[in-house]
């Protein structure tokens, strides 16, 4: 049996009413399916999914950026998050390679967040913000113009034509600065077993990668 | 005097040249086809700039299988042919499958409804490509640069070998310029270069104000020499060198990198 610890991460992987969906957890349910006599998926809050990981009481968490807080993950990354800098669309800048643009720009970027060195090198001014639930008042603070734009390590969870906030606001991208999202791995887990579960990670990302798996599942949700 | 100097340096350049032409080793196929599937993608999305700067969402076609349906269409206009390189060769196959996806990571902008310039250009278009096909841990790098210059993204900076192709392919207006013992980041690896021919679209960004789409029906006291994408325009023209695409291949092992 294989317990898999689950986070929200959109598009990939997200929680409506309670269900849990996205392309991350189809493509993981097949890749050890086959393998395993019993998987199950467990629905976690990431704080906490990572407390359980790291105490072995599930045996794999995903979708999840590399944290100090755990050690071991799959390799290769199952994917990639790209940050970037939204904006009210009214303010929208396409191409952020473009720094002079950033001249008049007030950028809100949450605290313990990495910063491209491209935007600190620009004239932009810096806010911080703080406090809990950052992501989420950040855009509340953004649609009621406090600053220009916001910092997102992951603008995808929220620009996102599924997501009825990207009628509001558009993101754009620092192409160049993507980081890996990995499948962690419990420090208890066996060797033999992991052995097992690398080996079967490895087969079926050569077989398809999940990016290519990722823009197939949308396609055809889209039709 | 002057006149016979002119004609030795002449001929001395014309023998370097065809030494060139002569000693230089062949290009394996697969090298050229990603090279060539590469730079049709870029016309591709250079020449549907209406389609994705438009405001509706019928733009089926630049996703998936359409999409690639539409390159070989332009790769066949663009190269004279009907044979497409073959898809089953595995860095053919992880190419198109990363436009596939560039096309899909951009699919919420391009169906955007209310920004009228996506800022999904070539340049930006290629560099996603270069991004994503270099982490599908195959040995393989490939790149839209120039002289270091004359570079906007700083990502896309030559190496010491591309600076160096780059020169020669300028000086002796090669076609292409390939080693097959070359070294990328120190282990063995197999390097192509092939030049980018300027066009009038490129001059949009790059030329001089009176090419600015934003200048065009204004009087020339009210002309920007700021591109639509936020650059200062460089004064570029028609005869100047417009870039090249550079193709890497090495053996993933040797260079001991994950990822």
């Amino acid at each position: 049996m294989l317990k898999i610890g689950i986070v929200e991460y959109p598009p990939h992987l997200t929680v409506i009413n309670k269900e849990v969906k996205g392309p991350s957890l189809a493509y993981i349910k097949q890749m050890f399916s086959n393998h395993y006599s019993k998987v199950e998926f467990i629905y976690l809050p990431t704080k906490r999914a990572v407390i359980e990981l790291n105490k072995g009481r599930i045996d794999l968490l995903f979708p999840l950026p590399k944290t100090k807080e755990v050690s071991n993950y799959l390799t290769p990354p199952l994917f990639h998050s790209v940050p970037g800098l939204c904006f009210k669309k009214e303010n929208f800048i396409p191409l952020l390679s473009a720094i002079e643009r950033f001249n008049e720009l007030s950028v809100a970027i949450p605290a313990g967040t990495k910063i491209p060195s491209s935007l600190l090198e620009s004239t932009a001014t810096i806010k911080i913000i703080e406090g809990k639930d950052i992501i989420n008042r950040g855009i509340s603070l953004l649609l009621r113009n406090r600053f220009t734009a916001l910092y997102h390590p992951s603008p995808i969870q929220i620009y996102h034509y599924n997501n009825p906030l990207s009628k509001e606001i558009a993101c754009s991208y620092f192409h160049g600065y993507s980081e890996g999202v990995y499948v962690g791995v419990s420090p208890f887990i066996k060797i033999k077993n992991r052995k097992k579960i690398d080996k079967i990670y490895a087969d079926f990302m050569h077989n398809q990668r999940y990016d290519y798996y990722f823009a197939q599942y949308n396609i055809l949700s889209d039709e | 005097m002057a006149k016979l100097f002119k004609h030795l340096m002449l001929i001395s350049m014309m023998t370097i040249s065809l030494s060139h032409a002569e000693n230089r080793p062949t290009p394996s196929q697969e090298i050229v086809d990603i090279s060539k599937i590469y730079y049709a993608s870029m016309t591709y999305i250079f020449s549907n700039q209406k389609l994705i700067n438009a405001t509706h969402f019928e733009k089926e076609e630049l996703f998936g299988d359409k999409f690639i349906n539409n390159l070989k269409v332009e790769y066949s206009k663009k190269y004279n042919t009907d044979i497409f390189p073959d898809k089953n060769s595995r860095l053919v196959k992880a190419l198109l499958e990363a436009m596939v996806e560039v096309m899909d990571d951009n699919k919420t902008l391009l169906l955007d409804e209310d920004i009228t310039f996506k800022g999904f250009i070539p340049a930006v278009f290629a560099f996603q490509i270069s991004e994503k096909y270099a982490k599908k841990g195959l040995g393989v790098r490939l790149k839209f640069t120039n002289e270091r210059q004359r570079i906007r993204n700083k990502f896309n900076s030559p190496d010491s070998w591309e600076t160096n192709a780059i020169k020669l392919i300028k000086e002796f207006k090669l076609k292409e310029y390939y080693v097959d013992n070359g070294k990328y980041k120190d282990v063995r690896a197999q390097r192509l270069m092939i030049p980018v021919n300027m066009s009038q679209m490129c001059l949009t960004c790059h030329g001089t104000p009176k090419d600015n789409p934003i200048n065009f029906n204004k009087p020339i006291k009210d002309w920007t020499s700021i591109d639509k994408t936020g650059f200062t325009m460089e004064n570029w023209l028609l005869s100047d060198f417009g870039g090249a695409i550079s193709v890497t291949l090495f053996k993933l092992e040797e260079l001991g990198e994950s990822y």
